[in-house]
């Protein structure tokens, strides 16, 4: 039996971690799915390190704390922060990175690595990842990257209903923000490319 | 989901003190909560909750107290003044645990309290449960007239699922009494008998948990191995049978974890030849059911394995605290291969080193415009005017992230809250033997409530030679923006200062050279002086004018500036950025909040107001 899906969403403090894992989980409920999400708070906040767990189970009695080996996809909100993500984890989970450097407090911009060289090298270890940059880098990119991870199918979930959660919980913005998530990745041709992660777990039933 | 529970199992009196993961509960409370029938408040600490708590109680009000595990030591006093005396309505101590240590001075266990302070805990198993254990909990509180612990372990706390549906809230209640002729005496004469009567409170609820239906058994009797899953335990355990496909496992799905249900355990145990225990944080009912093993008759002793054996990660290990079903998967293999000790889980330190090699530390970091930022680059000044060796004793909240590298790591001895001021006054009470360094003490303005006070009551009345900084930003900020007594000027800092006769000056910190020449003179006196730095807290709506400023590129000579990129780098402000293309810094309009501490020390002026 496989375990349910397990997403992790990565980024630092005030991206919007946090609120895109209860989209996903408030779309999930709305499928007639058991969600779990746990969130890493306190110090994170302060624009620390941010990971969020979501699980999404075809059956309740699952734990909301899942290992490395029991994640399916990873999405990173920020391009080092997929790299702190991603190196506790298999080559074959598949990963998502979103949005543009956040530099640490103290950190030089030439000390960053460049995005390039992140993408380089993650593309080399998870045969399945992609890098999307949201035109807008202004807006937080959580609700870009639900929107992005919708199209790739990889949550299994209608794409509808995400939307539909997005519009009552976030509002005509984060609508919007959804949308062009959504349309980066068709734009790429890559519609429904992740559906067998989503079809694989079979949501651990 | 805490707070929905309690409150639908009938809490009408709801305190605590703030502090990750416990926070939410009254967040949460105060969103539900019918103001005409339940009360909800913050405590000034988590003390004084309880023990308005436990009036409520007396009251024959349902009363929850809520705090992170680092509260449930500070209450611990009362707590068991508590049990000897017994209670009146429906109790429950709420224990956030901080199980790894995130985001707390130590890795939290409220079940060794329990045990020290001889009131029952029950750690639900999912959030399922909780409801149950809330209505459960209750019920048994009253029963036996005993506080009861419930052990929410991070996963629960932070972590969040579907709500059952048949949670109902109560809509209207009597008004609360207390008949003085039933007194409530912890009073030394009669601590023999309350002691003795205790006791037999206490084998009323183990008894009542060996019928709990909070507790579960499955699988077959026959079994060989045992898994004992403890509170969300249980969650891990289910799921690794699962995984490897039942191989004749029994599962006990234990939420009443002490007393423990002896005769459930006893018969759970049956055939079984080993017993895994699978908990959060330390190996306590590990080390309990070794007890039980003990005791039972030969030929039936199963070994006992879990953290303390080493198949899962035990307190020597950084991944004690964590659980996950491949721990749990990886030491049920280890317990049916008999293998002996040492965990199969690796330690963090395996990950992909290229990886790795790309990652800078993201330490948390002052919110742009704090005033913290200013406060602490002030004390900085301070420090090093005075110099001889002098230094700074801190405490936790915001400003604790002064021991780091965004506050300069301004802080050079650092425990938990309200620690500063005694810690300080400490060293400045050893002048007599010698002690030449001039101290200062660092705490925030609900920190030195909570339990900063009676310290400086002692340095008043000795008339220690310490400077006590309080860092006034009127809320409780660190955990979520909760208020206490000082917001809003309910209650003035200064005027406690003062009365205890403590010389007391109050300075804006956004005025970073005033405030550091203050503090360097005050450090100077022989005698206690208090300096509060007030300036509301940057995320607060009522903040300073957000009016944000911009870097004037014509100004700005980039990196031949020679100041090492103080705006960028060294201020730590989040908004302060470095645009490496045109060699110029720059200022993010979007997260600036118009404090104009980077404008200040802008060597060039470049920085100024985006006045239109």
């Amino acid at each position: 039996m496989t375990p349910p899906l397990g997403i992790r969403i990565a980024g630092v403090g005030g991206q919007g971690a946090s609120r895109a894992a209860g989209v996903l989980a408030a779309a999930a409920l709305q499928s007639g799915l058991f969600p779990t999400v746990l969130e890493g708070r306190g110090l994170a906040v302060r624009g620390g390190a941010v990971n969020v767990l979501v699980r999404l189970a075809g059956k309740t009695g699952h734990a909301p704390r899942c290992a490395p080996g029991d994640v399916h996809v990873i999405v990173a909100l920020e391009p080092m922060e997929a790299v702190r993500a991603a190196m506790w984890h298999r080559p074959d989970t598949a990963l998502l990175v979103v949005g543009t450097p956040v530099l640490p407090a103290g950190v030089f911009h030439d000390r960053y690595p460049v995005p390039a060289a992140i993408a380089s090298c993650l593309q080399q270890r998870h045969s399945r990842s992609l890098f999307v940059v949201p035109a807008d880098c202004r807006r937080p990119p959580n609700l870009f990257a639900v929107g992005a991870l919708a199209c790739l199918g990889a949550t299994g979930l209608d794409r509808m209903v995400i939307r539909m959660t997005v519009e009552r919980e976030m509002g005509p913005d984060g609508l919007a923000d959804f949308d062009a998530g959504w349309r980066d990745v068709a734009a790429l041709g890559k519609q429904d490319a992740w559906r067998s992660i989503a079809e694989q777990s079979a949501f651990g039933c | 989901m805490i707070a929905r529970a309690g409150i639908a199992a009938g809490a009408r009196f709801i305190s605590g003190y703030p502090g990750s993961p416990s926070s939410e509960i009254l967040d949460h409370a105060q969103r539900y909560a019918d103001a005409a029938t339940i009360q909800v408040e913050w405590a000034v600490n988590e003390m004084v909750a309880l023990q308005t708590a436990a009036a409520a109680s007396h009251a024959g009000m349902r009363a929850i107290v809520a705090m992170k595990h680092n509260g449930l030591a500070v209450c611990l006093d009362f707590l068991e003044s508590l049990a000897y005396t017994g209670i009146g309505a429906g109790l429950l101590l709420i224990s956030c645990d901080d199980t790894q240590g995130t985001m707390s001075g130590t890795k939290g266990d409220a079940r060794p309290y329990a045990r020290l302070g001889k009131l029952p805990c029950i750690e639900p198993c999912s959030h399922d449960q909780i409801a149950d254990a809330m209505t459960t909990g209750f019920a048994l509180s009253e029963r036996c007239h005993i506080p009861i612990i419930i052990r929410s372990t991070t996963a629960l706390s932070h972590g969040s699922a579907p709500a059952p549906a048949h949670m109902h809230y109560p809509q209207s209640a009597d008004p609360p009494a207390f008949d003085p002729t039933d007194r409530v005496l912890d009073f030394p004469p009669m601590v023999p008998s309350l002691r003795t009567d205790l006791a037999g409170r206490l084998r009323q609820a183990a008894a009542s948990f060996d019928d709990a239906a909070l507790n579960t058994v499955e699988g077959s009797p026959d079994a060989e191995l045992l898994v004992v899953g403890v509170g969300t335990g249980s969650l891990y355990a289910r799921e690794a049978i699962t995984a490897l496909g039942d191989a004749g496992i029994r599962l006990v799905a234990l939420a009443t974890v002490w007393p423990l249900p002896r005769k459930l355990l006893e018969a759970a145990i049956g055939q079984a030849r080993s017993i895994l225990v699978v908990e959060d944080a330390e190996p306590f009912v590990e080390a309990a059911i070794k007890e039980i093993v003990a005791d039972l008759p030969d030929p039936i002793h199963p070994r006992v394995r879990g953290r303390d054996s080493g198949d899962l990660p035990g307190p020597d290990s950084s991944l004690c605290g964590i659980l996950d079903r491949q721990q749990v998967i990886d030491a049920i293999r280890s317990v049916l291969t008999e293998t002996t000790g040492g965990s199969v889980v690796p330690e963090p330190g395996a990950p992909n080193a290229a990886l790795q090699s790309l990652v800078l530390p993201r330490a948390p970091a002052l919110c742009a415009g704090c005033p913290h930022r200013s406060s602490l680059l002030s004390v900085q000044a301070a420090i090093a005017m005075v110099g001889e060796d002098a230094f700074v004793v801190g405490d936790i909240g915001c400003y604790g992230l002064g021991a780091g590298p965004s506050g300069y790591n301004v802080i050079n001895v650092l425990h938990n809250m309200g620690a500063s001021v005694g810690v300080a006054l400490g060293f400045a009470s050893l002048r007599p033997l010698g002690f030449r360094q001039r101290v200062l003490a660092l705490v925030g303005d609900s920190t030195i409530l909570h339990a900063g006070l009676p310290a400086l009551v002692q340095a008043a009345a000795n008339r220690a030679p310490l400077l006590v900084v309080v860092l006034d930003n009127g809320v409780t900020a660190m955990t979520g923006l909760q208020p206490n007594p000082a917001t809003d000027g309910a209650v003035r800092i200064e005027a406690i200062c003062t009365g205890m006769g403590i010389e007391t000056i109050t300075l804006d910190p956004l005025d970073v050279h005033r405030t550091a020449l203050c503090l360097a003179e005050c450090m100077w006196r022989d005698e206690p002086m208090v300096a509060v730095l007030r300036s509301p807290c940057a995320l607060l709506p009522t903040a300073i004018d957000p009016i944000p400023f911009a870097v004037d590129h014509d100004r700005c000579i980039g990196s031949g500036c020679g100041c090492d990129r103080f705006c960028a780098r060294v201020l730590g402000c989040p908004a302060n950025l470095f645009d490496e293309a045109i060699d110029r810094a720059y200022i993010d309009t979007a997260l600036c909040n118009g404090c104009g501490l980077c404008a200040e020390f802008c060597p060039t002026g470049a920085i100024a107001e985006m006045r239109a």
